[in-house]
């Protein structure tokens, strides 16, 4: 019975078991005063954090194999024209929304062009919004459509 | 013959007691609850159909999604499977890291268990107590996997990442802290006066009833019914491990009655159980690869050459894990049937239930720790209108709605 | 404890024509201690096997492991069964027993065995809807996983019929 009132006591007095969400990276129009990002600041993610990813255009060969592992299929590929070898190839986006971050194209990838980063910051309204496609706006510039 | 009359009670689908969409039907008296009637469904994926299209690889973190609790469980059984089906060798090492991951699970699941068992008794300190101390089992298992659930730890043939350096200090000290927790841990959960007058003789599922309804997991151990597939099946490190056995309520020298209180003292020493195996194998682990084949277009091109079947058993946190798969020279399944613990203990809830109060309902169906999602495997069922919708169907309209996407860009 | 082929012996006395095939594969686990487990595979004739399994289960009772897959081909369903025998008993002897037999296209019946193994039900159950296997005397033949209003004749597990077409 006493570890029991021990324990409440702990409960009401002690530290919080859980991270608090980092004020830094609260939305502008909640809190404008606070935007500093010195009120709970961000807990540094563990090594190997498997978050938000990224994708080097220029690093990728078009080799296809991440599509075929991927378990969501989060990745699409776009036929480009490879200009320095002057043949066609193939890139990718990445749709963020359906990703499930299991790191399977990470360690396919034969060139490391794919990559995890620690950041875990991805909630958005738009499912298929820009910032939600990784390597987009890579997409728009070199896809080469059908009949060009 | 009394001309008194009994009432039909139904709860859910959906109900604040509940964690998990299932309806339950009582036939009740009064207070007492005379019959119990079972319907599920509510959350039917399909994993069954969809893993048939999907490659060996890309069905692992499918099979992870099935439950966020158990994520390491159905994987482990799939993978064993396959590997039982291709005979692949899984390299030492892997053994023991599987072995820790899966430990280091059932601790965070028997402790988040008990939360949920204390929260629907009205215990919320201990609620906040337990929820608490597994903080510490979910960041180690962050620092190893990289992801506080589904850990996309397993592959065919091995692991994908090594416990070494700062990882194993890390593992180390989780282990330090629960032992140093666990008598105090002890205390609360198995002689808290409150708690025992809750559960003692409540939700009684005799030996007999077990054995014939097949029950699994802790809810088989505390009616006495010492099957535990670590110890009966030889699988990962565990045949190693020279003192592991089934814990029933006979070890802390009681006889098994099969009530809830008994539920809760065979999850209390496996927690303690855990932890020694977890020490076991961090003392006892050999060096060498992690995995037999890191290459993963290799391992889809070696599985297709196989045409053999596999059956792939492991004891998760809530019982029997096991899965039956069947390759047949191609790229994907030809069958991947999985069975889920709570599968087997539904119908060990229909026993539990005669007999019991209405009050009693939500602490019943918590005890056997149940996991709705697991059982309930193919959504066919459109939202709008109740239409049913066929697979074929679903994917054609999930292509007009990636093309109205595509066409915007 | 019996061995395997011990339990194929015993069972063949009894059943006689009843089976068909049989095999013993070996599956091996464990590090320092390397256990040795056998699998039991046995195929029996559709008749046999609600008798089979009233016998295996006097031997030591059944743990039905897992639901029944299933195999299809152009003119019957195999069904498989996973059974695992000694359960409980520690020490790494549990035996995989797995059971499958035919079920024509033409007439796809088989008899339950929920009077012998009680725990085997919402498998059967499951079975049914998905299958379209008619299991004769299961004691309760409700839809368990699929919507009650769903159409009839749609198998959500069986390879090519369906009742819904693609359009």
């Amino acid at each position: 019975m006493l570890s029991t009132v021990s324990r409440i006591m702990q409960q009401f007095f002690g530290r919080r078991s859980t991270n608090v969400f980092p004020v830094k990276y609260a939305p502008e129009s909640v809190i404008d005063a606070l935007a500093g990002g010195d009120i709970h600041p961000p807990i540094s993610m563990p090594e190997g954090y498997r978050g938000k990813l990224s994708y080097d255009f220029d690093k990728c060969i078009g080799c296809g194999m991440c599509l075929k592992v991927c378990p969501a299929k989060a990745l699409e590929d776009y036929p480009i024209m490879d200009t320095e070898k002057n043949r066609p190839s193939k890139r990718i986006v990445f749709y963020r929304g359906k990703c499930t971050y299991c790191e399977e194209c990470v360690k396919v990838c034969p060139v490391g062009a794919i990559k995890l980063n620690p950041d875990f910051m991805m909630a958005n309204y738009e499912k298929y919004g820009d910032d939600q496609i990784e390597g987009i706006e890579k997409r728009r510039e070199f896809e080469v459509k059908e009949g060009q | 013959m009394s001309n008194k009359e009994t009432y039909k009670l139904q709860i859910g689908p959906t109900h604040p007691a509940f964690k998990e969409p299932v309806r339950f039907e009582f036939e009740v008296d009064g207070e007492h609850v005379l019959h119990a009637d079972i319907d599920m469904g509510y959350t039917h994926r399909g994993i069954e159909h969809v893993s048939k299209e999907r490659n060996f690889i890309q069905i692992i973190y499918l099979l992870e999604r099935i439950c966020g609790i158990c994520s390491t469980s159905h994987p482990m059984a799939y993978c064993l499977a396959v590997e039982n089906a291709a005979e692949i060798e899984v390299p030492a090492r892997a053994k023991y890291i599987r072995t820790i991951v899966g430990e280091l699970e059932r601790l965070h699941s028997h402790l988040l268990w008990a939360g949920v068992a204390a929260h629907e008794v009205g215990f919320d300190t201990l609620f906040y107590t337990t929820w608490d101390i597994r903080e510490k089992v979910m960041d180690c298992l962050e620092v190893i996997s990289g992801n506080r659930v589904n850990y996309a730890m397993l592959t065919i043939g091995g692991v994908r990442r090594d416990i070494i350096g700062e990882v194993a200090e890390a593992v180390n000290k989780t282990v330090e802290y629960y032992s140093d927790l666990y008598s105090q841990l002890e205390d609360i959960m198995l002689n808290d006066m409150s708690l025992r007058l809750r559960t003692e003789n409540v939700g009684i599922l005799t030996y007999d009833e077990a054995l014939k309804l097949c029950a699994v997991g802790p809810t088989a151990r505390a009616s006495g019914l010492a099957k535990d597939v670590r110890a009966d099946y030889a699988v990962n490190a565990y045949p190693d491990i020279p003192w592991l056995k089934a814990i029933t309520p006979n070890d802390v020298g009681k006889k098994p009655v099969g009530d809830i209180y008994d539920r809760i003292v065979v999850r209390v020493l496996e927690i303690k159980q855990s932890v020694d195996i977890i020490r076991f194998c961090m003392e006892n682990m050999p060096g060498g690869e992690i995995v037999a084949e890191p290459k993963a277009v290799k391992v889809i091109n070696q599985l297709k050459k196989v045409k053999a079947h596999g059956i792939g058993r492991y004891e998760g946190p809530r019982g029997e894990v096991s899965h039956y798969d069947i390759l047949d020279n191609n790229e994907c399944p030809v069958g991947v049937k999985v069975k889920a613990p709570t599968y087997s203990n539904i119908i060990s809830w229909v026993p539990m239930f005669r007999g019991a109060e209405i009050a009693d309902i939500p602490i019943i169906m918590s005890s056997i720790d149940p996991c709705i999602a697991c059982s309930d495997r193919a959504s066919f069922v459109e939202g709008e209108g109740k239409k049913t919708v066929s697979f074929g169907e679903l994917r054609k309209l999930s292509m007009e709605k990636m093309n109205k996407i595509r066409r915007g860009l | 404890m019996l061995h395997p082929e011990e339990i194929v012996n015993k069972l063949k006395e009894y059943i006689g024509d009843g089976l068909l095939e049989w095999e013993v594969r070996t599956r091996f686990d464990g590090v320092t201690n390397i256990r040795e487990q056998k699998h039991l595979y046995i195929k029996l004739n559709r008749g046999a096997f609600h008798r089979s399994v009233a016998f295996l289960y006097k031997i030591s009772p059944l743990h039905i492991s897992c639901p029944m897959a299933s195999i299809e081909s152009e003119e019957a369903i195999e069904l498989i069964y996973p059974f695992m025998i000694y359960s409980g008993h520690g020490d790494q002897t549990e035996q995989p027993l797995i059971v499958s037999y035919d079920i024509p296209k033409s007439d796809l019946r088989t008899v339950s065995v929920t009077d012998i193994i009680p725990g085997i039900i919402i498998m059967e159950r499951e079975t049914q809807e998905m299958l379209g296997i008619e299991v004769e005397n299961l004691p309760d033949e409700r839809r368990i996983f699929t919507p009650d209003n769903m159409e009839e004749g749609f198998l959500p597990l069986r390879d090519k019929v369906s009742g819904i077409s693609e359009e």
